[in-house]
């Protein structure tokens, strides 16, 4: 019933662009039919995800055989995919609705129908992901999402930017099924089967189970954007139409998150390394991430890095539930790991915000630079203010969501520190400051980001001009900006969703633990933060009496100067001018423009942007000097019958010295 | 208990700024000054409050938010962390996190409302207050994790200054020691006093707190002035939890012990304030990622 | 006892630190001065009795170390009409966390450490060592003459450090000596870099090195 529910909701997501295609490119009645059914189909998951949790006992199941050679069609829901599922219907219809307003069929007749095909694709394969319990099923609906990916990155097709991020992002899909591949061969041959997701026999120290962990954290990591495997992210996330970038940054990075969570997941005790490795490289991700963020000129790049960011926390969360498993530490397992599904949740809650809000913005304006803009909360009211409900959870502020998570995965690191002696892992509470360090930049970087785009005067025509968003545009983000606000008062309602998820992941030993809510104050926490929200709404209302009794309106003082321009203002560039060149050893600005010497300076003028630098200072240089070598092995393979006569004998003697050897 | 927590919720919105008081008189005894009377923070309130509001055309209701935001959240932050022995009003466990984090949003507001002016002193004020966050942030952090991993407790109230359970010989003194110095660091830099920020010079280009508060006036400065002094008076209590305690038998002595050492730290403040020039702009890293280090010193001392 | 060697101990970590990251020549002096005033007193609290010889020794130190060397490193710094700022050649920050790095690998080493005999303190090796570091960063990573002075006392203050562990062994006549070559060489080192200040008007030892023809 359950399972029937998800295979029907999927081929609706998957068919629900396919109606648009039948009709003429002015029609806008393809849009609607495709938006019906995505919401449909989100409505059918969701009955089917509130049936389980309120009905069911046992995890919910379906297989069948099909006449593939390998594999079965066997798909299945338990709690952790119910976790990842809620978002994918919840931004997939969502987005779809924003769409209307944002990629309208009437504005694009050119790739309007493209998009909202590739959209259903990309809702039905993630879907598949989640529930799919067999190897082959699941790398096809992991192709099938790479390529709807492709297809929604590129929906621009006459854009070069648009299709450059969109063929990286391509390179990076196929390594990423690459590794899967052979993440699933180890599999079958630890397992004998292509049944997914099984708690493995093997003794986690062999070498077949380190392979498939690190297969599995490369594989997913590419999709993820785990630091070094983040190239094709910024880009992609930039050029994309801004309600996919949405989709893809909410939902699409959790699913890579989702394949390191079930990979592990499979043993009973790993490693130590592997969850400190998993620590390490979340803290790494997410204070490069951050560094990346803060830099950007672009809001949608800075929107981007901080996604990479944001899976760094998660990651940390995971890591240190790993790493509960391997020592026994419940705790660490209860606080990581639910703070890591937490934060993916709420990720998808205020990412998806932002873009949307983003979207406005350049649909307003025109540009995605923030040096153009400023002063547009005066023309979008309702944007700006959604904007900064979705800012201020991004950072981990209280009373909002993002606090909550974060909050449960400092204090799973604080407990590394007040374990009993003897363990010897004191070292990764070190992971914490590394998180506040994080928490601040991201201050920062938002505070550059919704400052310089929304607050002060325009610094140019295209802001000055800027007109509000309709409707349809906005609902979609009072409901997101209102998820962020109720699961940061009252954590409570996603809490049993939480435990079950976390019993799932290690049910051995979940029997004697007690529950998130019991363990940790949560209660009394939402208390305080509610009693925070309501003195905050109490004082700001009384601080917006002032205004008609005593207030003089007049303009901003220029401390004595009598001309202030739009141009004085503080730019974005300059607003973490200390910070950019603090870190640029990892940034690695490049910078061009004339140093202005002397007291009557000629016009000058200077720039510095941030390119990514593995991507742009390390992969594509190198890319390119092995293109370079391939050249000059060119004239190898010269058209003469003589010379490759001339090789297989050589290739002869070689062999044959090699067997006499 | 009923009386512990009326006695630290009337301290806290009542003392702050005789704190102020305190430090200028000081300022003013070592600099053979008579100075400003000790009440004077008080009467600069009650002016303000009386006076009218000048807003600029620029601006939104960000604007007028950001000091009220601000003055709430110091004021929860001042619920948070317990006055001496005597226990928080609120407390449980990971309530460190909460203080940390709420004093972020009210550095969000405020940095926001100073963009909101246009102006560019103020945005300069706003880029210097994110960007020695993220230094003191680390600090603090890691000053923290000295009193946890220490007393083995997730909460501010049963950390170090919790009586009767650790005997002096217990302490780990060169740690507690090494954390002390950079938190009275953070605390400086935090509440922008001498040697990172001069609270009272009028030279736009070189403040960070100050020039953010350029365009406030009226109620709305007493609100930022009131708020910075609650915020003093709230790290100075965070930064005895560092400072090994006196235990005390009865509550009464506890507060007088409280009441000794907070006029201690604003004696301590008004010295350095007096003795020492305000540090280069760009020397102010330096010295705050001194304060990391040492706060981190203390923490590997207790690895050992 | 303990807890005052080990507040001692501390203090002169912090010295070392505010040293990495002074700008200031005459911040730089008073510090080295205040670190071998520290040292000097800390023989006195670890002896079992204060014997005469303990006490001569201990002031002849706070004398030497406190009192006469800065102000022979004043005396230079006004002689020379030395600009006051440090030169590093590396930037204080790095050099500072490059100190912060040797403090935490000395902290990691001296656990490994074998010790004989029961040190007073377990703080005496990693102190003395970041002490040691500490100095060889001042030679090494600054540009004036008479930085380079400072770092040479520090490094012996990280000696003297070390020497504590071995205090039954070692007598306070070979310290003595110790400091008093430092002495002597210190008085040569100013009376040197006064007569280069007179001959080259520069104090900056990239440019000494031209000399060696």
């Amino acid at each position: 019933m359950v399972m029937d529910l998800i295979v029907l909701a999927t081929l609706l997501a998957a068919g629900s662009g396919v109606p648009g295609l039948l009709m003429s490119r002015r029609s806008s009645v393809g849009e609607w039919i495709a938006v019906g059914l995505i919401v449909t189909a989100a409505l059918m998951g969701f009955g089917a995800i509130g049936y389980q949790l309120a009905f069911a006992t046992a995890p919910a199941g379906l297989s069948e055989p099909w006449s593939l050679p390998w594999g079965r069609f066997a798909i299945g829901l338990n709690a952790i995919g119910m976790v990842f599922l809620t978002p994918i219907l919840c931004i997939a219809s969502l987005g779809a609705i924003y769409g209307l307003a944002y990629w309208p069929q009437a504005f694009h007749r050119r790739n309007g129908r493209k998009l909202r095909l590739c959209w259903g694709l990309l809702t039905a394969a993630m879907m598949m992901i989640v529930v799919a319990r067999d190897a082959v099923l699941f790398l096809m609906a992991w192709e099938v999402m790479g390529l709807a990916t492709f297809f929604l990155i590129s929906t621009k097709d006459d854009d070069v930017g648009a299709t450059d991020s969109g063929w990286i992002y391509l390179v990076a899909a196929h390594v990423s099924v690459l590794a899967l591949m052979g993440m699933f061969a180890l599999l079958r041959v630890a397992t004998g089967s292509f049944a997914l997701w099984s708690v493995l026999p093997t003794s986690s120290s062999s070498v077949l189970a380190t392979g498939i962990f690190i297969l599995g954290v490369l594989g997913f990591g590419l999709k993820a954007g785990f630091m070094p495997l983040h190239v094709w992210l910024p880009g992609a996330h930039a050029n994309a139409p801004s309600h996919v970038s949405a989709f893809l940054s909410g939902v699409g990075l959790a699913m890579g998150v989702f394949g390191v969570v079930m990979v592990s997941a499979q043993w009973a005790t790993p490693p130590i390394w592997w969850g400190g490795l998993l620590v390490v490289l979340g803290a790494g991700t997410s204070l490069g991430g951050i560094i990346f963020a803060m830099a950007q000129s672009d809001y949608k790049r800075l929107l981007a890095y901080s996604s990479v960011e944001n899976i760094g926390i998660v990651l940390m969360g995971i890591g240190l539930a790993v790493v509960g498993r391997a020592v026994g530490q419940p705790l660490w397992i209860l606080l990581g790991l639910g703070g890591a599904l937490l934060h993916i949740l709420n990720h998808s809650l205020f990412k998806p915000l932002l873009f949307f809000g983003a979207g406005n913005v350049l649909h307003a304006t025109g540009t995605r630079e923030i040096q153009m803009l400023g002063g547009i909360a005066h023309r979008m009211p309702r944007t700006a203010g959604l904007m900064a409900i979705g800012s201020a959870a991004i950072c981990g502020l209280p009373p909002l969501n993002g606090f909550i998570s974060e909050w449960m995965i400092y204090l799973g690191l604080f407990n590394c520190a007040v374990v009993p002696a003897g363990l010897r892992l004191t070292w990764l509470t070190l992971a914490a400051p590394a998180l506040a360090v994080a928490g601040a930049l991201a201050l920062a970087a938002f505070v550059k980001l919704f400052g310089m785009t929304f607050l002060g005067l325009p610094r140019s025509l295209h802001a000055a001009e800027a007109h509000e968003a309709g409707i349809l545009a906005i609902a979609p983000m009072w409901v997101l900006a209102f998820g962020c606000v109720v699961l940061g008062l009252a954590p409570v309602l996603v809490l049993g969703l939480l435990e079950r998820a976390i019993a799932r992941w290690d049910a051995a030993a979940f029997v004697q633990r007690p529950s998130l809510a019991a363990v940790e104050p949560l209660q009394k926490m939402s208390l305080i933060l509610g009693g925070l929200a309501a003195a905050l709404l109490l004082g700001v209302w009384l601080v917006y009496r002032i205004r008609p009794r005593m207030a003089v309106v007049n303009a901003t003082w220029g401390c004595g100067y009598g001309a202030p321009t739009s141009r004085m203002q503080y730019s974005g560039g300059s607003f973490v001018r200390m910070l950019t060149d603090a870190y640029r050893a990892i940034l690695w600005p490049r910078r061009s423009g004339a140093n202005v010497i002397g007291f009557a300076p000629e016009a000058a003028s200077a720039s510095v942007e941030f390119p990514d630098t593995v991507l742009d200072r390390g992969l594509l240089p190198g890319l390119r000097m092995v293109g370079w070598l391939a050249g000059r092995a060119r004239p190898l393979q010269s058209q003469a019958v003589g010379r490759y006569l001339l090789y297989v004998l050589v290739a002869l003697v070689v062999l044959l010295v090699t067997a006499v050897w | 208990m009923l009386i512990n927590t009326v006695m630290h919720v009337v301290l806290l919105a009542a003392a702050p700024p005789l704190m102020l008081g305190l430090i200028q008189r000081t300022k003013a005894w070592l600099t053979g000054r008579k100075g400003p009377p000790l009440l004077q923070p008080y009467y600069d309130l009650y002016k303000l409050l009386r006076k009218g509001v000048v807003l600029s055309k620029t601006t939104t209701w960000i604007f007028r938010a950001g000091p009220m935001v601000t003055l709430v959240t110091v004021l929860l932050g001042g619920l948070l962390v317990p006055f001496g022995a005597s226990a928080a009003p609120l407390h449980f466990k990971g309530d460190v996190i909460l203080l940390i984090y709420v004093l972020a949003l009210g550095r969000f507001f405020t940095s926001l409302a100073a963009l909101d002016t246009g102006s560019s002193f103020e945005g300069m004020g706003a880029a210097r207050e994110v960007t020695f966050a993220c230094l003191s942030e680390a600090a603090i952090m890691l000053g923290l994790l000295v009193l946890i991993k220490f007393s083995g407790s997730l909460s501010l109230n049963t950390m170090l200054r919790a009586p009767e359970e650790h005997a002096f010989a217990m302490l780990p003194v060169a740690s507690l020691m090494l954390a002390a110095v950079g938190m009275f660091i953070v605390l400086l830099a935090e509440n922008a006093r001498i040697p990172v920020d001069d609270p009272a010079t009028h030279l736009e280009l070189t403040m960070i707190h100050e020039v953010m508060v350029l365009d406030h006036s009226g109620p709305l400065l007493a609100l930022v002035n009131y708020g910075a002094a609650v915020k003093l008076f709230v790290f100075a209590a965070l930064f005895l939890h560092f400072v090994p305690p006196v235990p005390m038998g009865s509550p009464a002595l506890n507060w007088a012990v409280f009441l000794a050492e907070m006029l201690g730290v604003a004696l301590t403040i008004g010295f350095v304030e007096s003795l020492m020039a305000r540090l280069r702009l760009t020397h102010v890293p330096t010295l705050l990622v001194a304060a990391s280090l040492l706060c981190g010193f203390g923490f590997i001392l207790m690895l050992r | 006892m303990t807890g005052t060697i080990n507040s001692l101990l501390v203090v002169v970590l912090l010295v070392n630190l505010f040293m990495l990251g002074a700008s200031r020549m005459r911040g730089l002096i008073h510090a080295a001065a205040a670190q071998g005033v520290i040292l000097s007193f800390m023989p006195l609290l670890l002896a079992a009795r204060l014997d005469w010889i303990a006490v001569v020794v201990a002031s002849v130190t706070i004398g030497l170390k406190g009192l006469i060397i800065p102000r022979i490193l004043h005396k230079a710094l006004r002689d020379a009409k030395i600009k006051r700022e440090v030169e590093p050649m590396i930037g204080f920050l790095p050099t500072m966390l490059l100190g912060a790095l040797g403090t935490v690998l000395s902290l990691v080493l001296a656990a490994h450490l074998p010790v004989v005999g029961h040190p007073v303190s377990n703080l005496v090796i990693p102190v003395s060592l970041s002490t040691i570091l500490t100095g060889f960063l001042l030679l090494t990573t600054r540009v004036k003459a008479i930085t380079q002075v400072i770092g040479y006392l520090i490094l012996e203050n990280g000696i003297y450090i070390f020497g504590m562990l071995l205090l039954a062994a070692v007598p306070f006549l070979v310290e003595l000596g110790i400091l008093l070559d430092l002495f002597v060489g210190i008085f040569v080192v100013s009376i040197i870099i006064h007569h280069i200040n007179q001959t080259f008007s520069s104090m900056d030892t990239r440019q000494l090195t031209a000399l060696r023809e």
